[in-house]
């Protein structure tokens, strides 16, 4: 028995060094801490070498991951396909991490994503709301559009008008001292206006339609709601059909609102032309 | 930009190894592969990036070293064959894989890419491609000093290359770039530094793997993010068939304005989903059940699969019935609107969400 065990050693021994033996030794480089974080800078962006979302992009960006776990901008990278291509069992996720590590650079993000691709406007509000409070006197534009307006949204598709306008007035003042009013991107007058429809002050929808007709001449959607305000207000037949007339020769030439990925908050369709179908 | 791009590492990250600067006998017989990090600054320090490359290193039996590339996903960019002489080291095969062509150099005999001692290798390499796009590589490469690094000896080899490049259009494009490659032994290529007139490189070797390690992370099974098995899927086999290559299915945003989806967007969808949809059998049902599918050049829908979330975000299962009351419903359409890039209509991966909540359809998305 104890030769038996002697034996089963040298054997185990022997079979060790015979594998120690052909394991050849190989390169492996040991990073400073420093190295790692900006090698997973670089990485990051060297995806953008590749399709978005593709497996060579992947890759890099879960190589990022690995020499730096709290690197934001790579969750928020590994979260647009999943965004973008309606794997929203994921998405989120990403998103979540990328605010965790970087709050004020991704936390508006969420919130767009929220807002525009999944309708979430609690969620929305949530994140416009924590970002603006991280940085008092300033107004922040996650995707290049401001919280106030993003806001404004939310509150109006969840029909809080007051709200709504209390939000769209404030973005439309800050806008107007600062770029001026005639600058301002035409959508925040088609909103306001919108809400002031719904409220049921149709003098105040005019003159936001107006505005923003000035600043975006011949949009369909404009001019799609002055009819209808004009409808409302009592005016004579001839001038709101005139108007939505208008409203359905520039869509036709492919003047309104429509947005990549998503579908715009009260966008106008072919289908909405059809003999009184939103009168 | 693909394109511009894999010319320049090809060219650019070439750095050729002596032989005699790789690692030993069985090693470099049953292949290595080195693992490199390969960064590129624009000296208007406006941009920065990195990539992963590998490169496998193995001799045929002719003792020719076949050096093969791979990118970040471990898939096969290009392969270079090298022969060593008194006078140095000779290419005599280099190819590169663009979209789905092989483009291969025109290599003349007399080229050195690698000195002999301290002499100076020269070489003049181009290549074609479509539509009379002609680039043309000529390179002087010689010792310029021993170093040492990672504990082991090596030396800096020199490589002064100009590129020019000759465009359809006819517009003649020149650049010139200096690199110093470092080598170590038993190593190959550790490390190069350089510059042309707009960027500086930079590459460093970061992991070497036996090729048996190499083939086994190769089968990482990683697809690109929204991939759908042809047949694996819910219309199983089927008769759906994309228009052009599984690998050129684009998405439904590619085309911009011009998306594959519903023919008349959401107001017809939800007409459409309305009077077809009864969720009376489930009255709790809250969250994002979302089809996935495939919309063909010609408008036809297929390989529609699903992905479930609560409200919440988190992972979830509706029930099997209300996820195929939502499939039947969307295969009755027999019409919808391809992907049009470029005024080419395209295949393309799509979806639709139905947003649900105790029982009642609140969205349809995106």
């Amino acid at each position: 028995m104890e030769n038996l065990l002697k034996y089963c050693l040298s054997i185990g021994i022997l079979l060790m060094l015979g594998s120690c033996a052909t394991k050849p030794v190989l390169y492996k480089k040991e990073f400073s801490e420093s190295e790692k974080e900006n090698y997973s800078n670089l990485l990051k962006e060297g995806c953008g070498l590749f399709y978005q979302g593709s497996a060579p992009c992947q890759m890099t960006l879960y190589e990022a991951l690995d020499l730096n776990p709290e690197n934001a901008d790579v969750y928020q990278e590994l979260g647009a396909p999943l965004l973008k291509r309606g794997i929203i069992s994921q998405s989120i996720q990403k998103y979540n991490e990328a605010t965790k590590y970087n709050q004020l650079s991704w936390q508006g993000w969420r919130g767009y994503m929220y807002l525009y691709f999944y309708r979430d406007y609690e969620n929305a509000i949530k994140d416009f709301t924590e970002l603006d409070a991280l940085t008092p006197g300033v107004v922040d534009y996650p995707q290049s559009e401001s919280v106030d307006f993003q806001r404004g949204i939310a509150w109006l598709m969840l029909e809080n008008l007051e709200m709504a306008d209390s939000l769209f007035t404030r973005h439309i003042e800050h806008e107007s001292n600062e770029v001026g009013v005639d600058y301002i991107d035409s959508r925040a007058f088609l909103y306001r206006g919108i809400t002031f429809f719904k409220k049921g002050d149709y003098e105040k929808a005019l003159i936001d339609f107006n505005q923003g007709l000035n600043n975006l001449p011949d949009n369909a959607d404009l001019l799609f709601w002055k009819s209808k305000t004009q409808k409302a207000l009592g005016l004579p037949a001839e001038k709101w059909q005139k108007t939505r007339a208008e409203a359905k020769e520039n869509f036709e030439k492919g003047n309104h609102n429509r947005r990549p990925y998503v579908e715009e908050f009260f966008q106008v369709y072919e289908e909405d032309w059809r003999e009184g179908r939103r009168d | 930009m693909h394109f511009f791009l894999l010319s320049y590492l090809l060219l650019w990250i070439s750095g050729s190894p002596h032989y005699s600067y790789f690692p030993d006998g069985k090693l470099i017989s049953d292949g290595i592969v080195n693992k490199y990090y390969v960064s590129t600054f624009s000296k208007d320090g406006l941009t920065e990036y990195a990539t992963i490359e590998y490169r496998k290193y193995e001799k045929d039996d002719r003792g020719n070293l076949i050096e093969e590339r791979f990118n970040p996903a471990m898939e096969p960019v290009s392969r270079m064959v090298q022969k060593e002489s008194d006078e140095g080291i000779r290419l005599i095969e280099n190819y590169f894989l663009f979209r789905k062509d092989t483009i291969h150099y025109e290599i003349p005999d007399a080229n050195l890419i690698f000195p002999s001692g301290k002499q100076t290798a020269k070489s003049e390499v181009s290549f074609t491609y479509a539509g009379g796009y002609h680039r043309v590589f000529n390179q002087e490469a010689s010792w310029l000093r021993d170093t040492s690094a990672a504990n082991r000896n090596g030396f800096v080899l020199q490589r002064k290359r100009r590129i020019v490049t000759h465009k359809p259009d006819g517009v003649v494009d020149s650049t010139f770039a200096v690199m110093e490659d470092v080598f170590l032994e038993g190593i190959g290529l550790y490390s190069y530094e350089g510059s042309d007139e707009k960027n500086r490189y930079q590459l460093e070797l970061v992991e070497q793997f036996t090729l048996e390690d190499f083939e086994k992370m190769q089968n990482h099974g990683i697809k690109r993010i929204g991939y759908i098995h042809p047949e694996n899927n819910l219309d199983g086999k089927g008769s759906f068939l994309p228009c052009g290559p599984e690998d050129e299915i684009a998405d439904y945003y590619n085309g911009q304005l011009n998306r594959a989806e519903f023919k008349g967007g959401k107001i017809a969808i939800w007409n459409f989903v309305k009077p077809r949809m009864n969720l009376e059998n489930w009255p709790k049902a809250s969250g994002y059940l979302t089809l996935r599918f495939v919309i063909n050049c010609n408008g036809e829908a297929g390989r529609f699969t699903t992905d479930e979330a609560d409200l919440d975000f988190n992972p979830k299962q509706f029930d099997d019935d209300l996820v195929n009351h939502f499939y039947k419903i969307l295969k009755e359409n027999k019409d919808w609107s391809p992907c049009i890039i470029r005024g080419e209509n395209r295949d393309a991966y799509t979806y639709i969400t139905f947003k649900l909540k105790d029982g009642k359809l609140i969205e349809i998305l995106p």
